[in-house]
């Protein structure tokens, strides 16, 4: 066998061991502290922990008086909580500790690590300092001002990227939830080769994005693109249509945000096809039946019978739409060329990331993303009042 | 609970560990040589062939078996993948690179400035000039050139033009014969190819290290630029890399404007069909347009350890020798950047070796300075407004001053 394949089953299998031994040590770590509760011996495990951090610290050459305050830290908050359970009801916390400590490391830390950078002045410049000396001036809100006062890109302020980031959300949501809602309604009537139907429709879905999206981006070709092609003989067969302007178009050096829309939309539409699909299967047909010996059209049913009923499924269904849209990078950087490529199709987060690797401002990105960040919790708080209200009505 | 259970899992656990992890060959192996590069597929094999050549080199010498790992990223990807893994602390040990990304690492202090390692006098000035910044050498020179030329297809072309107006001449009687859609094909979106034009209307991106985009020189280029596409309509209207690539291989263009390191790529696709001629001179200003010369350099990260150091050191030397640097020519049709080399009589007695270098004597070096960055990617944007009727080149050479000069306020403040 290749070292190259030993050598990567090593690495993970270390891997994997490495985690249930952490496991194991959290759970007895926590153990002894949830069962020796008394104030007493909670201030001799206190200190002898201390003790034994410092040893286990100094002989590994990780101890510094950073490292050594976050130990006291865990070991203050792992006492206290043990004093407050008093030997009570503390398998739960046994439980769920090692979940929480692994998302606390994968999401808490990065997240933390974020705002701290958010305040500092991490640039091109002074990269080589911090990597360094670990030391970053701090500039407090210098960089958050900076966010409204100063351009992420060259030309587009931070209010009109926000104002495009809203259309380009919601122009895509809209044509999302209408096409997956017509599709699905199709579907749902269709009698023969259902399964046929519903594979092709999800393809675009299924496929990886970025060859779905390099694609279709190849097709937008002013010259060489099927979309072209198609207008040009369209205005070649007829001239009335010629007249109206319709031809060859510029796609991706005029049009570039309406081109990322149209292969956005493209892409979104089978996912909600799927679920409006899921929760038109799930509306009883005797509904149906009965409204129609009331003498309901088609029409009335969708409005009052599948819109309702299909609510519950639609709203999560969209909420997630809005948030995976808002932040979609990959189609606006795969359409609009990697190398800074143009600006006007740019959104807040693809601005972001311009800001951040393009030219090389790490906090200025930081404070960026916090306010992206916090656009997108007050967007989802809304939507949970809305839920909650909703489900108190019912 | 009972402990019991649980120390005799870890008593079973750490001696696994302990055998999986010697497994794993550690990445601090001095012995295992990590390289990024931007090349083109056909130059893949070109490299791997040198690499092997120089682990059996080093084995018969040292006895010492060393690995080396290749890894291949798109141009910008490679800048972006390099700054990343280079915050992250793993970067690559060295990269294939030109000069303009050096700018913005030697400043950020991911690479190694190598005058006391290796002896650069032994390498062309200028390619070393473009590696140069504050009497620092951030590179070793691996070919000398990276400049842009006229390529034709000889099937169509018999002499290439030498002024624009020949140029335009021969363009308009393709369009008078509905030969070809478009006469000639170049990367319409990318700052590097407006630089030799903008130079043979005399004007330069830096003046040592201040931005002077906003000139009449600049706003002249990008009518220029602007009337290629909207009044002769002599290039395609949108065109990256791979399109005026594939217009050309499938010979709906006859012209093309490429770089060198596309020459044995087009050898290969026409045969004896394919030259390369010198841009034509500006016939407004009577000046030939200027190409940016660098070259393709190893850049090493200033993370690499002494050990490794060593070993890379030689596998540069052994890479850039002189039979490896005229094996370069023969295969990729890259001048040399060792002046020993570049005096043989294989690239003395070859023709296209003779243009290309007519061509760099007509070329600028590129700037090395960080600023560059700055200029690269203001340009980029407003370059691309001015080629959709956006703005007009007057409003564009203001913006790109002013845009300039606040990326580089910003980047030194």
């Amino acid at each position: 066998m290749n070292i190259d394949y030993i050598s990567a089953i090593g690495e993970v299998g270390v891997f994997v061991i490495f985690v249930i031994l952490s496991v194991v040590f959290i759970e007895f770590f926590l153990y002894l502290h949830f069962k020796l509760h008394k104030l007493k011996q909670l201030i001799i495990i206190f200190l002898l922990s201390t003790i034994i951090f410092i040893i286990i610290a100094k002989c590994l050459g990780i101890f510094t008086i950073k490292t050594f305050i976050y130990l006291v830290l865990i070991e203050f908050i792992t006492c206290f909580i043990s004093y407050k359970l008093n030997g009570k009801n503390y398998i739960p916390y046994l439980l769920v500790a090692p979940a929480f400590i692994g998302l606390a490391l994968l999401l808490l830390y990065p997240f933390a690590f974020e705002i701290y950078l958010s305040f500092t002045d991490l640039k091109l410049t002074t990269i080589f300092k911090w990597k360094d000396t670990g030391h970053i001036d701090f500039v407090w809100f210098k960089n958050y001002i900076n966010v409204f006062k100063l351009s992420p890109l060259s030309e587009t302020t931070f209010f009109d990227l926000f104002l495009r980031t809203l259309l380009w959300t919601f122009s895509n949501v809209f044509f999302h939830v209408l096409g997956g809602f017509i599709l699905a309604l199709l579907l749902i009537e269709t009698k023969k080769m259902k399964g046929i139907y519903r594979t092709f429709l999800v393809i675009p879905w299924a496929m990886p994005q970025v060859v779905a999206v390099l694609a279709l981006r190849g097709e937008f070709h002013s010259q060489y693109g099927f979309i072209n092609i198609l207008l040009n003989k369209l205005s070649e067969i007829s001239p009335f249509l010629s007249k109206l302007g319709v031809g060859p178009v510029n796609w991706l050096s005029d049009h570039p945000l309406l081109t990322c829309t149209l292969i956005n939309i493209w892409l979104g539409i089978p996912f909600m096809m799927v679920v409006i699909l899921g929760g038109l299967q799930s509306i009883s047909q005797s509904y149906y039946d009965a409204a129609s010996i009331d003498g309901a059209g088609y029409i009335q049913k969708i409005k009052y019978i599948t819109l309702p009923l299909i609510k519950p499924v639609l709203l999560p269904a969209i909420t997630l739409g809005t948030i995976w849209t808002f932040n979609n990078i990959n189609v606006i950087y795969l359409v609009t060329g990697q190398a800074g490529g143009t600006e006007r199709a740019d959104i807040l987060v693809s601005a972001l990331y311009k800001a951040a690797f393009v030219y090389n401002r790490y906090s200025y990105s930081a404070a960026f993303a916090m306010i992206v960040f916090l656009i997108l919790f007050i967007i989802t708080m809304i939507y949970s009042k809305t839920m909650s209200a909703k489900h108190e009505e019912l | 609970m009972k402990f019991k259970y649980v120390i005799k899992l870890t008593n079973l656990l750490i001696p696994i560990a302990l055998i999986l992890g010697s497994c794993i060959q550690k990445q601090t192996n001095p012995h295992h040589i990590v390289i990024w590069e931007m090349e083109d597929a056909y130059v893949a094999p070109f490299i791997d062939g040198l690499i092997n050549e120089f682990k059996e080199y080093y084995k018969t010498k040292y006895g010492i078996e060393l690995k080396f790992t290749r890894a291949h990223y798109q141009v910008e990807d490679l800048r972006q993948q390099f700054q990343a893994a280079s915050l992250a602390g793993v970067p690559p040990d060295i990269m294939i690179s030109p000069s303009d990304v050096a700018g913005v690492y030697a400043i950020a202090g991911f690479i190694r400035n190598i005058e006391n390692d290796f002896d650069i006098s032994k390498y062309n000035k200028p390619v070393v000039e473009a590696i140069t910044l504050e009497n620092k050498i951030w590179g070793v020179p691996i070919s000398n050139g990276n400049h842009l030329m006229l390529m034709y297809n000889k099937k169509f072309v018999t002499d290439p033009p030498k002024t624009t107006d020949e140029l335009f001449e021969m363009c308009e009687k393709f369009k008078k014969d509905k030969r070809f859609s478009y006469c000639l094909a170049f990367d319409g979106g990318e700052p590097f190819w407006i630089m030799p034009w903008f130079g043979s209307f005399g004007g330069w991106p830096l003046d040592g290290r201040k931005p002077t985009l906003n000139t009449t020189q600049m706003i002249e280029t990008l009518k220029f630029y602007h009337d290629l596409k909207f009044k002769y309509r002599y290039i395609p209207p949108e065109c990256d890399y791979n399109c005026m690539d594939s217009l050309f291989k499938e010979e709906k263009v006859p012209f093309i404007i490429n770089g060198d390191w596309s020459i044995s790529g087009y050898i290969n696709h026409f045969g004896d069909n394919f030259m390369i001629g010198v841009l034509p001179k500006n016939s407004k200003t009577n000046l030939f347009p200027t190409p940016m010369i660098s070259g393709k350099y190893f850049i090493i990260s200033s993370k690499i350890s002494e050990e490794k150091f060593k070993i890379v050191k030689e596998f540069i030397e052994f890479y850039t020798n002189k039979e490896n640097q005229i094996k370069q020519f023969k295969e990729l049709k890259r001048l040399p950047a060792l002046k020993e080399a570049s005096n043989s009589k294989e690239i003395l007695t070859d023709k296209i070796a003779r243009v290309s270098m007519e061509q760099i004597l007509k070329g600028k070096p590129m700037p090395m300075a960080w600023e560059m960055r700055a200029v690269w990617d203001t340009l980029r944007n407003y370059q691309g407004l001015v080629m959709t009727n956006k703005i007009t080149p007057e409003e564009a050479v203001e913006k790109i001053q002013a845009e300039v000069e606040r990326k580089i306020e910003e980047m030194d403040r």
